[in-house]
Formats: structure tokens, sequence, C-alpha cells
């Protein structure tokens, strides 16, 4: 099609397209200005859409790779496109725009700098998901985590240095990580990392891919490294969460799935480090789901449910470690479903997160507790974020139903049965049952208490109407989970393709599922009988009155409704060994609190244990100088000794 | 997939959906008869609903164009999941989804109705659908565990109409500790999902026993005729799936009359077998506490759960 100079030329066109816009909005910043944020959101647009394109040029010239006309000592700055990559770059772009469209239209007085900062997470995500040069990769991952941090700045300061440090002690392990396989490998182009493990053995192969996914675990809330996630999603701005828990998780997934496939390759005799991932994975999912069914407060549910279904994608791609030797085909198709669920979560996520957003605006509320009834006054809004949940929920035909579709089949599959582990794979099955069915509840009062009953508020009963425009990208969005699920067997095809052009397997995932799943039959029929059904109702038509509440004869007052706690309570009371809630009397009004184990059992102990170290340096700290003299003299002495001695 | 065969398939599916007030029918009456009542004929759901049809409805001012919604959902649930489920034929009309697709459609189910007893903001429709959630945590797992281990048994794939044949043609040698813990289990699933005595009580109106019903307060005329035939429907295809994929000797595997006029008869006594099993239950047992539930639901999904490891064990 393109000859190989033009080739060239089109791929820097693209790739200059892609990263200029975004730059030039960074600069931006510097003005303070409201046209300078504005112009900073258009410039980012322009980005997002050349990434939207990103699976057309792929399609063009597949695999382009491009170097970046900036030296450094540690090598190239260059970035290398496959398949993969590409579907993630389109369907992250898609998610971006959305969310800086709606942003712009959200009517928060964001600065310049913000706008700013959005642009500069955009193009060093975008570039962490096409990095190709290790030093590259490490650069653009350490500005995504800055990055958010700059972004997530809130009354309290709290959760976000919470994430400060815990997001740095997994990039500190990515680091590690990535230098030693650079070290082993004598490069640090990317390209070359293709299965190193022959060459690693099997121990500190094995090893490295602990240490991957708890250095990506630390960003997508893996246990105990989820301490800082509800805080940090509560207390940050709304559009912080939602590029935080999207793109951010796309990333990290994306990059430790080429990590452990690509770069280290996963061979015979690694099963025990899948296992033990597996299990913390499930382990997260499970902590999750229960968490997320007793919050209050929207983006603290949403960002459980984060934690959850991003412990799915792990799970998935531990398993895919388990299975990886022996049954090839099984490894391809657990992979293709955890990736899948990723890029799937990453859609519906934005749109919770920016229904959350516009809730949050035009009724003045955070809690749960103060909402009700916006469907009657906002149904446009109540109508995409219905679709949000039932994507959320995995309601067929949503994109999230398909995803775990594929999940189930992989453990169902007469493969799995084959496997040294089928011993596991009821349990397995039973903990996404379980967990399913735990975070439907989750959503099915989110969306109760949001949009239907009566308006527990005064914010909630006179709502103030929508900004402008700030429904059509949710639109979009909605849009998108719908036909993520419809025509997803076209985009597993082309993952699959790109996940066998990183492994090297060309087992195919078709041939390891065990039934047939045609998501937009499905949903047709749904519809059709639907739409039937409600055309025989128009045509026989009856009168319909609209009356008060059934109230038993009395009348309903505005807290004769369930409260989101009395919902969750039974929940609650079932699983109370792990809940270990107790009930508080405040006054007249009772409340439920629970006890976050990890927090008191893990980060208190270490906070304190380390606040008391410090204070026994402090006590060095005399104020007087003869005994600083004295210190400087034994640092010496111990200095000069340590280098004569070694 | 021939004429012939396609033509079967959808008479099953349309049989199905046409004989679902029947079977609630006959289960009330032999209800009745076990307590020593003479009890409503066995076609008085029918009548019931057609005289829900003919009347017209009152709504909440507090509810949404959801709430208006939610009745063609759960039929529209019910009825695809009709046509996936053998009931005489082993081929069913909607191969397009298997087991988990049936699991996530009764999920779909649950989930409209509960989001409806939430609308109008009385106090029992969120009483009502907090219970049920509660209830479904435990019912769908083992739900899901319980078909899955058959697919594993059979060896046949996670379609229905494959699971159904393929049981059939191991004979005997499907009965086995995972074919009958796995039967349990979907029995009390049967019962818990359903709404019936020891879960819960289809005829009750008092709040501190409603869960199900609680969620239909709201519902009138014609909204709640299809709330109540969606809910027989469901009745009734579970009963179906425990006589087509549980016990599903007898059933037709291909497409002769002979075969077809057998599994007819067969089924119908399979029915009406599970209808008097039903009934029985219903009039032994009585209504357990709310909080006592979970113990028996624990049970069921630890049956489902031990049926499936049973496989890959023995």
């Amino acid at each position: 099609m393109i000859s190989g100079m033009e080739e060239g030329t089109f791929v820097a066109a693209y790739m200059l397209f892609l990263v200029v816009p975004a730059v030039a909005g960074i600069v931006c910043g510097f003005f303070r200005k409201e046209t300078a944020a504005k112009a900073a959101v258009a410039l980012c647009s322009v980005s997002c859409v050349a990434g939207i394109l990103c699976y057309p040029v792929w399609m063009l010239v597949p695999d382009f790779s491009c170097t970046f006309p900036l030296g450094s000592l540690l090598g190239d700055y260059s970035v290398h496109v496959d398949q993969l990559t590409a579907v993630f770059v389109s369907v992250s772009s898609a998610v971006f725009l959305m969310i800086a469209v709606h942003m712009s239209h959200s009517g928060h007085t964001y600065s310049p700098g913000y706008a700013a900062l959005g642009c500069a997470l955009f193009v060093s995500c975008v570039l962490c998901m096409t990095a190709s040069s290790a030093v590259l990769l490490l650069v653009s991952w350490e500005i995504v985590s800055v990055v958010t941090f700059a972004m997530a700045s809130s009354r309290r300061e709290g959760p976000r240095w919470r994430f400060f440090a815990i997001t740095h002690l997994g990039g500190l392990t990515l680091m590690a990580v990535v230098a030693y396989i650079a070290w082993a490998a004598g490069t640090g182009d990317m390209t070359e990392w293709d299965g190193l493990s022959a060459t690693l053995g099997q121990t500190s192969s094995a090893i490295l891919i602990f240490l991957l996914f708890i250095g990506f675990g630390t960003k997508l809330g893996t246990i105990p490294f989820h301490a800082w996630m509800p805080d940090m999603y509560a207390e940050s701005p709304t559009h912080t969460t939602a590029l935080l828990t999207t793109l951010c998780s796309n990333v990290a997934v994306l990059v430790l799935f080429k990590g452990v496939f690509s770069w280290i390759g996963v061979g015979e005799g690694m099963e025990t480090v899948g296992v033990v991932l597996c299990v913390l994975s499930a382990a997260t999912a499970l902590w999750g789901a229960m968490e997320s069914m007793v919050q209050t407060e929207p983006k603290r549910i949403l960002a459980y449910s984060s934690m959850e279904n991003m412990a799915l994608a792990t799970m998935c791609l531990s398993l895919a470690v388990v299975f990886s030797g022996s049954l090839p085909g099984l490894c391809a198709l657990v992979t293709v479903a955890g990736l899948l669920h990723t890029l799937n979560h990453s859609v519906f996520k934005s749109l919770m997160m920016l229904t959350v957003d516009s809730i949050e605006d035009v009724t003045g509320e955070r809690k749960i507790d103060r909402m009700g009834g916006i469907a009657c006054v906002l149904p446009g809004l109540s109508v995409v974020a219905l679709f949000g949940i039932m994507s959320l929920a995995a309601i067929p035909p949503m994109n999230g139903f398909v995803s775990e579709w594929l999940m189930l089949q992989s453990l169902l599959g007469t493969d799995a049965m084959a496997s040294n582990m089928r011993v596991a794979m009821p349990l397995l099955v039973a903990l996404l049952g379980v967990c399913g069915m735990i975070v439907a509840t989750s959503y099915a009062r989110l969306y109760g208490f949001i949009f239907l009953g009566r308006p527990r508020s005064e914010g909630a009963a006179n709502p103030r109407p929508m900004r402008k425009g700030s429904l059509a990208p949710l639109a979009v969005l909605a849009g998108m989970c719908l036909c993520m699920g419809l025509f997803a067997v076209p985009l597993m095809d082309a993952m699959a393709s790109g996940i066998s052009g990183l492994t090297g397997s060309d087992a195919s995932y078709s041939e390891a599922m065990s039934g047939t799943l045609e998501p937009l039959t499905l949903g047709l029929m749904l519809a059709g009988c639907v739409i039937i059904m409600f055309a025989a109702t128009r045509i026989f038509r009856k009168k319909r009155e609209i009356n008060e509440t059934w109230a038993c004869g009395g009348t309903l007052d505005e807290r004769m409704q369930y409260s989101s706690e009395g919902f969750s309570q039974p929940i609650v009371r079932v699983f109370h060994p792990i809940y270990q809630d107790t009930s508080v009397k405040k006054g007249d009004s009772y409340s439920t609190s629970f006890v976050e184990p990890f927090v008191k059992y893990i980060y208190r102990p270490l906070g304190a244990l380390i606040t008391w170290f410090s204070k026994q340096v402090t006590r060095i700290q005399t104020g007087n100088i003869q005994s600083y003299l004295g210190y400087i003299l034994v640092t010496l002495v111990a200095a000069l000794l340590a280098v004569r001695l070694l | 997939m021939t004429g012939a065969e396609i033509l079967v398939e959808l008479i099953q599916a349309i049989v199905l959906v046409a004989i679902a007030p029947l079977m609630a029918g006959i289960v009330s009456k032999l209800k009745a008869l076990m307590q020593g009542r003479r009890g409503a004929g066995i076609l008085q759901p029918y009548r019931d609903l057609r005289k829900l049809l003919r009347k017209d409805s009152v709504t909440s001012r507090n509810s949404s164009w959801l709430f208006r919604g939610i009745p063609y959902v759960c039929m529209a649930s019910m009825i695809v999941l009709a046509m996936m489920t053998p009931f005489i034929y082993t081929g069913v009309l909607a191969p397009y989804g298997d087991l988990v697709a049936v699991v996530y459609l009764f999920t779909m189910y649950r989930f409209a109705m509960v989001l409806g007893g939430l609308e109008g903001g009385s106090t029992f429709g969120g009483m009502g659908s907090s219970r049920e959630m509660m209830m479904s945590v435990l019912i769908e797992p083992a739900l899901l565990l319980a078909i899955a281990t058959l697919a594993v048994l059979s060896g046949a794939g996670t379609d229905m109409g494959d699971i159904s044949s393929a049981i059939s043609a191991l004979g005997l040698a499907a009965v086995g500790p995972a074919l009958i813990l796995a039967g349990a289990s979907f029995m009390m699933t049967l019962l818990a999902e359903n709404a019936r005595i020891p879960f819960d009580n289809p005829t009750t109106h008092l709040e501190l026993t409603m869960v199900h019903e609680a969620m239909l307060l709201e519902y009138s005329g014609r909204d709640l005729a299809m709330m109540e035939l969606s809910s027989q429907m469901r009745l009734t295809i579970f009963m179906a799936m425990l006589g087509s994929l549980f016990f599903p000797w007898g059933i037709a595997t291909e497409l002769t009359a002979q075969a077809l006029v057998l599994s007819a008869v067969v089924m119908a006594v399979k029915m009406l077998l599970v209808a008097f099993a039903l009934s029985v239950v219903e009039s032994v047992l009585c209504k357990s506490r709310l909080f006592k539930t979970p113990n028996l639901l624990t049970a069921s999904f630890t049956l489902s759960l031990m049926a499936m490891i049973s496989l890959y064990i023995l």
C-alpha cells in the first residue's frame, strides 16, 4: 500500500499529529487566562482524535515504530505500535476524549494548569503504552504518577500523599525489574526483549513476574496496596478520578501483559507464581466487591468496584501464567478475557464517573443517602447511567457481560479440566459468581439510591439543570458500552491476533471455548421481545392513572424510605465475620462502622513504627555543636575504614 | 438446521410460555388439597391474568420511565430464556448463548425487579429489594455451579441443548454423586429463586415475611399481569430445566414423531412430579426466619460446589 520511504514519513507525521498538539496544550498551562484552559482542552482533543485513529493507522502500516530525535545517556526514546497496543491506544483515547469534552462542559472552574496536566497525562500514557525503549517507558510511567498526583489536589492532602508513596513503591519495583531485564538482555531496546525467561532462568523469571504484578498492582489496587484508592478517589476532582481509574489502569494492565508475556515470556515451571498471584487477585476481587457494598459515597463505591474489576483482569493474567506452558489455547482465551475486561472497564467506569460528577454538580450532594428521584427530573442522564450500570453488573448484552462470559468460559472449558489447576476451577467459578452478585447488588443500590425513589434532600428534589453539552459525551460512552458488547466478537479477534503477535503463540482462543456467544443475536432477541410487547400494549391501550405511592393508608414523609445502610444491612449481617461491623449510637441515630483491616493491622502499625524510629533518630539532634563535630569525626573514620577495607 | 427443527423448537418455546400459569395453578391446587382445602381450579391463574389485563393501571408519581419499562424487560428475559431451555426436544431455538448466558439472564430479571422495587420510594419496595439481593448473592453462584457441573459432567460444552442430549446419552452412567448433589442444590435454588417456602411465602403480604411480593406492590393492571406471568414463567423454566438437564431421560434427542410424543408424555409426568414435590415441601415446611435462610442457601451453595469438585476429584 505505502512504500518504504513514504511509510517512514507517514508514521512520523502521525506521531507528530499524536504528540505535538498535546505538548502544545501543556505549554498553555503557563498562561493564566481562561482561554488558555480552553485552548489546552481543544489541543488535547486533537491529540485524542489522533489516538483514536491509531488502530486505522496500524491497519495501513502494521507494527510501525518511530524514534524521537531526542538523545539521552540511557538510549533513544522510541515507540513501537503493535496490534494490541493500537487497540488499547484507540479505546483509551476515545475514553480520554469523552472525559475531556465532559470536563470542558462540566462548569468546574479548573485552572489552565489542570487542563495542561491533563494533556501531559495523555501524552505520557500514550507514550507509556507504546514505548519500545526502557528509558521512555520508565520516564513516562513516572510522569503518569507525578501528574495524577498533581491533578489530585484537594482540601485534604493526606490521601494523595498516600497515593504518592504507594505508587512510587510500585514505580521503584518497576524500575528495578526493567533495569534488571535491560542488564540481562544487554540492551534497552524493548523490541529485542522477546522471551528472556530462557536466559534468565526459571527462578529469576518467576520473581520478576511477581515483582511486575506487584509494581503495577500498586496502581490497580491489589491488596494490601489499595489503601490509597477510596480516599483518593473520593477526595480528588472527579475528572482526575475518571482518568486515573480508566487510562492509568489500561496502561498498567497493557504494560504488565507485555512485561510478563512478551519481555520475560512464560515457560514451563512457573505455575507456582501464577497460583500465588491468582490467590492474591481473587482476594482483592472479593474484598473490593464486599467493601463497595457498604460505602455511602458514589465515588467510594466506584473506587472499590475498580479494585474488583482490575483484580479480575489480573486474575485472568495470572491464570494465563499458569496455563501458558501446558495449555496455550486456554492461555490465549483467558488473556483475551482479562484484556477485554480492562478495556470494557475503562469505558463503563468512565461513564459512571462522569455521571457521578454531573449528579454531584446538579444536586450539590455527595452521599447517596441525600439523593433519589433524579430519574424523574433528568431522564436523559438516567438512561445513559442505566447503560453504565448494566455494563458494570454484567447484564447481557452489554460489554461487561461479554468479558465475564469469557472468564467463566475459560474456567468451564474442557481444557481447564485437563489442567493441574482443575480442583481450583470450581472455587474460581464460585468466586466469580459471588463477586458478580455482590457488585450487582452494590450497583443496584448505587443506581436505585441516586436515580429512583423519592428525593431525600432539597438538592435532589430541585436539581439545577444539566450543563449544556455535558450529556453528549456520556451518551457516546453509553453507546460504546452497548457496541463493545454487541460487536464483541470482531474486537476479541483483533485482540487475540494482537496477543499472539506479542506472545508468539499461535493458539486460537476460540478453540478453547466450549460454548457459543453471539451477543448481537442475543441483544436483538431481547430488544425484539421488548418492542413487540410494547407495540402490543400501545395498540390495546389502557388508561394509566398517576397517584401517590401506596403507604398503607398513611402518608410517606422523606424519612420513610429505605436508607442505603439499611439496604446493605442484610448482606453485612450475613457476612459479619468479614465486615467486622459494629453499631454506633449517636444521639437518636444509629450507624454502622466498619474496620478497614489493612489500614488497622498493616498501615497504622507500620506508620507507628516509622514514627517511633524517627523519634529515636531525633535523639542525636542535640543542638550541641560539639556532638555534631563528633558525628562528623565518626562518619569520616567509618568511611575511611570502609574504603580501606573493602 | 432444518425447517421442521425450527418449527419444533419454536413450538416448544411457545408451549413453555403457555403452560406457565397452568403449572402455578397445579402447584397451588395440589397444595390446597394437601392442606385439606378445596382450593381454586388449576385454570385460576389464567383467569387472574385476564382480569389484570383488562384493568387500567395506577402508577406512583414518584416512579420514573424505568418503572414502566421493567415489566417488558422481565418478560423479554423470560421469553428468551424459554427459547434457550430444552423442554421436549434437546435442540433449542437459541444457541447463541449458553449456560452462562442463562444464569446472567436470570440475573437480568432479578436486577430489573430490584430496581423496580426501589421505584416509588415506598418502604416495602426497598425492603424487598434489599432482601432479594441478600439471597441472590448465594443463589446465583449455586445456580451457576449446579448447571456448570452438568456441563463438565457431560463433557459436551456449555450449550444447553448439548448438555441435555449428552447426559441423556450417558444413561445411567451419568447418575453419580455429581449429578445427585447438583440436582439437590438445583432443587433448593428452585425454591429460593422462585420465592417459595421456606425462603419466602408467595401468598403472604405481611411486611415481616415478604421478599418477592414486596417488590411488586407498586405494579397494577397490565404491568402486574406481566410481572406475574414472568414470575410464573420463571418457575416453569426452572421445573423444565430440572426435568431436561438433571434428569433428561426420555427427552427427544432426534426429530421423530414417536420420540416427540414420548418425550412430551415423559416431560408432563416429570413436571407433575416436580409440582408435587414442590407442594409437599410447601405444606410440610414453614417459612424460615429471614436470617436463617442464608444457612439454607449456603447449604445449597456448598452442595453445588461439592458436586463440581467431586467431578474433578473422583
